[in-house]
């Protein structure tokens, strides 16, 4: 088959000659320019001849691995959208390809509306990358992300590469980790950052309505219908749609699901005719889907659909110091909002919050802080403005309550006159919740004097 | 049920002319008489490479008999006895006989 030589040629790779024939002819009679290729090699050499910028890559190739082609395309022109084509015994390679940086994947047998609305999404998403568009492995900050944690550097590596992509994204962590940020942020890097960002939650809707949320309804169609409503799944058209506490949708709403995921359209209910519709399903749940699926609560094969680039946020206890950077960052912010003049936390607070377990992870820290903001002033947030019930969860108890030994006269042995006096102060401050005027009152000492010498100590243990 | 589901190859026919039909019914002959060679090979790797392409290529034309041969064929893998895989290779190979037959019918009907 001849093509004419221009960067809109889709570049077809598949050994068998008749799906060649077929996929070619279904992508000639749509319009498109097509050079069919059936070996790895010749695919090469086809995709440097036209630059082709959508590749349909068949995965089981004679002379090489469609894996090994791929990073070979994507290597050489990075914008490259390629859609794998596969059989269906190869859908975990096919979850390979995709991690790989493939824009879509095809399992076999497909028909020709199918391949169209591939070709034209990777199209679309073409048009709508950006012209300098980042590397798979960009680990900055996406917003409104706050923190340099491994464990969330790694995280912003991955939203990164799966930006590029129409992959799937099933991201999973605990309640208050920041999951539909990340599925904005994902949004945001992607070509579809232009288009809408719907979110759905599946757990807060009742059952008997969750279908008419997410695929839309005709006036009439029920009772209570008053007037024709466009569902998630079209008002996502374009973009995204984030589909959160995806573990607690109806079976039978799973199956519809699924439907709309394998032929990218919808049918409102009381609506005989299908819509094609073209969004990007981002998921997530605080279970593990895989025993949701055990469990038979979560259809498999949907979770198959969904689980294609997972993404793990970590709790915040797992997080190193970025517990400290969010509240320095949001105790400044609320300050503002609320008229305060809060410039930061304390450093025995800093110490606290990383020994706290926060069960509530982020959001539980912005409860605490705008908690702390709204009853007292600042200028540093101390232990004592700190809510009682926070102190509760301490898995190492600060406060004199009987599990923690008291200082004998055997820790202070040995000791200069100064360690002892500071040994003396921390012990008091710790009994007291880290409140320097009711250790001071106990010393018999003016609270000025404990905070000149914490401020001295704080100061020695600065670089200079 | 016939080899070949008829709405299904009506609906690949639809994209192009005469010229595509007949094209396409004598490269799947063509595929087909190869696969049928290749699903018996004593090399066990060409064999799964070709039962693999049978199952992609029945899906599509509409011979979903041998798909689904196909399918359990590839899936059980090297799990099958030998025995009972000569079982399965006979049973694909004399299904793809049929849809062999299927598409000389189909090809003369076209050419008629």
């Amino acid at each position: 088959m001849t093509a004419p030589a221009s960067s809109d040629t889709i570049l077809l790779i598949e050994d068998t000659p008749s799906l060649q024939m077929i996929y070619a002819a279904a992508l000639g009679r749509a319009g498109f320019a097509v050079a069919a290729c059936g070996t790895a090699a010749e695919g090469m050499a086809a995709f440097r001849r036209h630059k082709s910028t959508v590749v349909l890559l068949d995965l089981m190739l004679p002379d090489r691995s469609g894996l090994d082609v791929m990073h070979d395309l994507l290597a050489a022109q990075p914008q490259t959208r390629v859609i794998v084509i596969t059989a269906n015994g190869s859908i975990n390679k096919a979850v390979e390809m995709m991690r790989a940086g493939a824009h879509e994947f095809l399992v076999k047998p497909f028909d020709d509306q199918r391949l169209i609305a591939a070709v034209e999404n990777a199209r679309k998403a073409l048009r709508h990358s950006p012209a300098d568009p980042k590397g798979p492995a960009d680990s900055s900050v996406p917003a409104p992300f706050i923190g340099q944690s491994r464990a969330m550097r790694a995280v912003y590596a991955k939203i990164g590469s799966v930006a590029r992509s129409m992959a799937s994204v099933f991201i999973t962590g605990e309640s208050g980790t920041g999951k539909e940020l990340c599925a904005e942020a994902v949004h945001q890097q992607s070509a579809r950052a232009a288009g809408p960002f719907i979110a759905l939650n599946c757990g807060a809707i009742p059952v008997d309505l969750l279908e008419s949320e997410v695929f839309g309804h005709l006036r009439g169609s029920f009772t209570g219908a008053i007037s024709d409503k466009l569902g998630a799944a079209a008002a996502a058209d374009g973009g995204t749609l984030f589909l959160d506490e995806i573990c607690e949708m109806d079976l039978n709403l799973q199956t519809k699901l699924l439907r709309f995921l394998q032929t990218s359209t919808i049918t409102p209910v009381g609506a005989t005719k299908p819509r094609k519709v073209d969004v990007r399903i981002i998921c997530a749940t605080n279970r593990n889907p895989l025993e949701e699926v055990r469990r038979g609560r979560f259809r498999e094969d949907l979770y198959y659909r969904l689980h294609v680039v997972p993404i793990h946020l970590p709790p915040l206890r797992e997080r190193d110091d970025d517990v400290n950077e969010i509240a320095e960052r949001l105790v400044v912010q609320m300050a503002r909002e609320e008229g305060r003049d809060f410039v930061g936390i304390a450093p025995r607070v800093r110490d606290l919050f990383r020994s706290l377990p926060w069960p509530g992870n982020v959001r539980q820290l912005i409860n605490v802080l705008r908690n702390v903001v709204v009853l007292h002033d600042g200028p540093m947030v101390t232990a004592d403005m700190l809510p009682p019930d926070l102190l509760g969860d301490r898995p190492v108890p600060v406060a004199h309550n009987g599990e923690r030994p008291a200082l004998t006269l055997g820790d202070l042995t040995g000791r200069t006159l100064a360690e002892i006096e500071r040994i003396v102060i921390e012990d008091a401050l710790i009994r007291h919740g880290d409140s320097i005027p009711r250790a001071a009152r106990e010393l018999d000492v003016s609270a000025s004097t404990l905070y000149r010498k914490r401020d001295a100590w704080d100061k020695a243990k600065r670089p200079q | 049920m016939p080899a070949i589901d008829p709405a299904i190859l009506a609906q690949l026919f639809a994209m192009g002319g005469d010229s595509l039909r007949v094209a396409l019914c004598a490269q799947l002959r063509e595929d087909f008489t190869r696969l049928h060679g290749a699903v018996a090979s004593a090399d066990a790797t060409e064999a799964a490479r070709a039962t693999h392409e049978v199952k992609g290529l029945a899906g599509t034309v509409g011979a979903l008999r041998l798909a689904e041969l196909a399918r359990r064929l590839d899936s059980m893998g090297a799990d099958l006895a030998a025995e009972a895989r000569l079982v399965l290779v006979a049973g694909l190979r004399s299904e793809i006989d049929s849809v062999l037959q299927a598409l000389t019918m189909t090809e003369g009907s076209i050419c008629a």
